[in-house]
């Protein structure tokens, strides 16, 4: 068996004694995908607050529902799955105020002068040049439509290939294709400045 | 290098770079990239915005950990709550079914705990009255409404406590009093 494999057998049997009340077990999923839950939590919602909640949330669902787990797809992609739908009702109820607030910050930030990432390189500098991109980074998320914000950040951060995606999602691999395309796209557009001529701002 | 060419292959840059495509395909991408300078310029730059975009997504949710650790206790503590609240309802009314026999009074479990351990009774039937006496010389100190009972524990002046029990039943067309021995506490 390789690794996912065995993976995914050991995640099924927690499932199983989860079901059964072993609460440990569900413990041991909890300790398992917390992070990468909480890093789409926080790809979808731009914060940590917010990301921490849904993160909790998309847990005591899950457990929750566990009877109605079927198996195929594997534990980690229902899990995913929660957590996206979960990020995505709470966008609906909050997202509007948040855009007009975010949308705001954006504007006043295009017009200061970007720091030249290139001589930033010195360390309380190097602080700098880290915030910016995450600035960058932050907006260039937000920018993007909800469902490319989850492609990407199941991509890139998360690993997951276009098949497991396609199944989280619950879209086709084409389409994760095609997302996946236009978010980097403008994630390049974005970025693009602070590459110069083939390498990043920084060697370490 | 003809434009056409690069615009085919272009769309199979992101998912060669993501080690997606068939093996035909593939080599196909491969062969393109090793003679044009274009493409492979768009492979770097997909390659480097992606890791620029792991670095500053890294850089956002840095120091999750102690805030990660603190959910999964509150998770772990949320079940635990809500497992153990669910045993002790069937439990307490387990209980209670055995104790009461037949009538059904519905009590918290742990006060329903405390009564069994503590009472013995025997039923009397007393005409309304009763009620009325105990009302001038003693207080209620508890009262448990059920759906078709209520219980009431009544204060004597020696410090007795006397259970009255009143069921509202449909056959005898209204209230029926019953009255418990009373006792030392």
């Amino acid at each position: 068996m390789d690794k996912k494999s065995e993976s995914a057998a050991r995640d099924l049997e927690r499932v199983e004694r989860s079901r059964q009340g072993d609460q440990e077990a569900f413990a041991e999923l909890v300790q398992k995908y917390r992070t990468r839950v909480y890093h789409l939590a926080y790809g979808m919602l731009g914060n940590r607050e917010d990301a921490l909640d849904i993160t909790q949330e998309a847990f005591l669902k899950a457990f929750r529902a566990l009877k109605g787990f079927r198996g195929g797809g594997g534990f980690y992609t229902w899990l995913y799955r929660i957590a996206y739908n979960l990020s995505i009702d709470f966008m609906r109820k909050e997202w509007r105020k948040k855009n007009i607030e975010y949308q705001d910050h954006l504007e006043q930030s295009d017009e200061e002068v970007p720091v030249n990432l290139r001589s930033s390189i010195s360390d309380p500098g190097r602080e700098a040049a880290q915030n910016e991109l995450k600035r960058v980074i932050e907006g260039a998320i937000q920018e993007l439509p909800e469902q490319h914000r989850a492609v990407i950040v199941l991509r890139e951060i998360e690993g997951l290939s276009y098949e497991e995606i396609a199944k989280t999602l619950r879209i086709r691999r084409g389409t994760v294709m095609s997302r996946l395309h236009y978010a980097r796209h403008r994630l390049k557009e974005r970025l693009t400045p602070y590459l110069k001529d083939g390498e990043i701002y920084e060697k370490e | 290098m003809k434009r056409s060419r690069c615009k085919k292959i272009s769309r199979w840059i992101g998912p060669y770079f993501d080690g997606e495509l068939s093996e035909g395909t593939r080599s196909l991408v491969e062969e393109h990239l090793e003679i044009c300078p274009t493409c492979r310029l768009e492979h770097d730059r997909l390659r480097q915005t992606g890791e620029l975009f792991r670095r500053g997504f890294a850089a956002s949710t840095a120091g999750e950990e102690p805030d990660l650790e603190n959910l999964s206790h509150r998770i772990r503590e949320e079940i635990r709550l809500s497992e153990m609240s669910a045993k002790e309802t069937s439990l307490g009314q387990r209980f209670q079914e055995y104790w009461f026999r037949g009538t059904k009074v519905l009590v918290p479990s742990a006060l329903a705990a405390a009564l069994i351990a503590v009472f013995i009774f025997t039923i009397y039937k007393s005409p309304p009255p009763v009620i009325e006496r105990y009302e001038q010389n003693e207080c209620i100190i508890d009262s448990i409404e059920g759906e078709k009972n209520t219980v009431m524990f009544f204060k004597t002046l020696e410090s007795k406590i006397t259970v009255i029990w009143i069921s509202e039943s449909e056959e005898s067309g209204g209230e029926e009093a019953g009255l418990w021995q009373e006792f030392m506490v």
